[in-house]
């Protein structure tokens, strides 16, 4: 519904949108933080998966990205079960599964600029 | 888009152009030169005060980048379409006529006045509501510019807390190692002084937030110590924040050299007593 000249509904909007952005980075929180964390991680994980043709193991991935084998299972965990980037196949007994970019990952990498 | 390159090119845009535009417009309006470079560096700083208020963390390293400095540009080409707007139309605004500077002030703040303004908002069935109006233009622009700056100093920031993080986790092995981490960085904070009671009390929750949070408590130190990081580099700016865990390096290299404290849980006993004063 389109509204007539005289509303001012923008000023109020103006008002409310630049009191959120200046709270914005110290109101997130954790929360917030955390999201970070998985994505700035992430995004290192999916930029050598993406190099070496989507599918890489993971102590490819220890030396490619230089993130330790415990963080990178615990990122890996976050980026297949919550995100969808990635599939990480868990059968080698030794722990070294098979990791593999997904078309989310990908899309996701276009979006983020990152190719 | 490759904007600008260099510190050369961005003072060439801030200051060349606007030199180059001026004797351009002098000859067809027969205003004094000062008031014309007035009316866009006005404009040009409004740019500025926009993208220093998005960035509050790193104000001036969000402004002077080639996305920034396009931004301030463009503020001043739409300051100096005002002031030529507002010269021509001397019945339109009789109250600057013959004042080139009152003129120049009125362009430069007021051209924003009008090109961000809404003639009316839309508003669809779902809530959503769109703008119709000159600001639908600047608006966009400023979208493109604040997703190319944020990306831009994200991939920096995201690399800085990982390599801090990764010095950081070197040196601690244990839950306790980083309840003692944390404790030390929430510390660093009074040295502060403008941080409000607010924020000192938030990144205090966040840190504790990482100690006790039943999902985090088994995440991997260096997670714990990024997640940590991005929460305090909001509030301390690269460069503080490099400082404060240059002192926490020292202070863990130095508690570790003490003996067997580190790890061994007695370090996080005592919140209150982790540091020398940084």
């Amino acid at each position: 519904m389109a509204q007539p000249l005289s509303n001012l509904d923008y000023l109020i909007g103006a008002v409310k949108k630049s009191g959120e952005q200046a709270g914005s980075s110290s109101t997130e929180g954790v929360p917030a933080a955390v999201d970070r964390t998985t994505a700035a991680l992430g995004r290192v994980i999916l930029v050598q998966l993406q190099k070496a043709g989507g599918k890489l193991d993971a102590y490819q991935l220890v030396d490619a990205t230089g993130i330790d084998l415990q963080t990178l299972f615990y990122v890996l965990d976050k980026l297949a079960d919550q995100l969808r980037w990635v599939n990480v196949d868990r059968n080698d007994p030794k722990g070294n599964y098979k990791v593999e970019l997904l078309p989310e990952g990908l899309d996701y990498m276009k979006k983020a600029g990152l190719i | 888009m490759k904007v600008v390159a260099g510190w050369g090119g961005m003072i060439l845009l801030l200051f060349g152009l606007p030199l180059l535009l001026a004797s351009a417009t002098q000859a067809s309006l027969g205003v004094p030169y000062p008031a014309i470079l007035l009316a866009i560096f006005l404009g040009e700083l409004v740019g500025f005060s926009e993208i220093i208020s998005r960035y509050r963390d790193e104000p001036l390293r969000a402004s002077f980048n080639g996305y920034g400095v396009a931004y301030f540009v463009i503020n001043g080409l739409l300051a100096l379409i005002a002031f030529v707007a507002v010269e021509k139309s001397t019945n339109v605004f009789p109250a600057v006529v013959g004042h080139p500077y009152s003129a120049a002030v009125f362009a430069g703040f007021g051209a924003m006045a009008v090109f961000r303004s809404k003639i009316f908002v839309f508003r669809s069935e779902d809530g959503k509501e769109f703008p119709v109006g000159p600001d639908i233009v600047l608006a966009s622009v400023l979208k493109v510019v604040d997703r190319k700056i944020d990306r831009q100093r994200a991939v920096r920031r995201e690399k800085l807390i990982f390599d801090q993080a990764k010095a950081i986790a070197r040196l601690i092995h244990s839950t306790a190692d980083f309840d003692m981490a944390a404790n030390f960085l929430v510390v660093s904070m009074s040295s502060f002084q403008n941080l409000s009671d607010l924020e000192k009390r938030q990144i205090a929750a966040a840190a504790d937030t990482l100690k006790k949070d039943k999902d985090l408590i088994s995440a991997p130190n260096i997670y714990k110590a990024m997640t940590l990081g991005f929460a305090l580099l909001d509030i301390t700016g690269e460069e503080g924040f490099s400082d404060i865990v240059k002192h926490l390096l020292d202070y863990l290299a130095e508690v570790r050299n003490q003996g067997p404290v580190v790890g061994s849980g007695a370090a996080s006993a005592n919140p209150a007593s982790p540091a020398p004063n940084p």
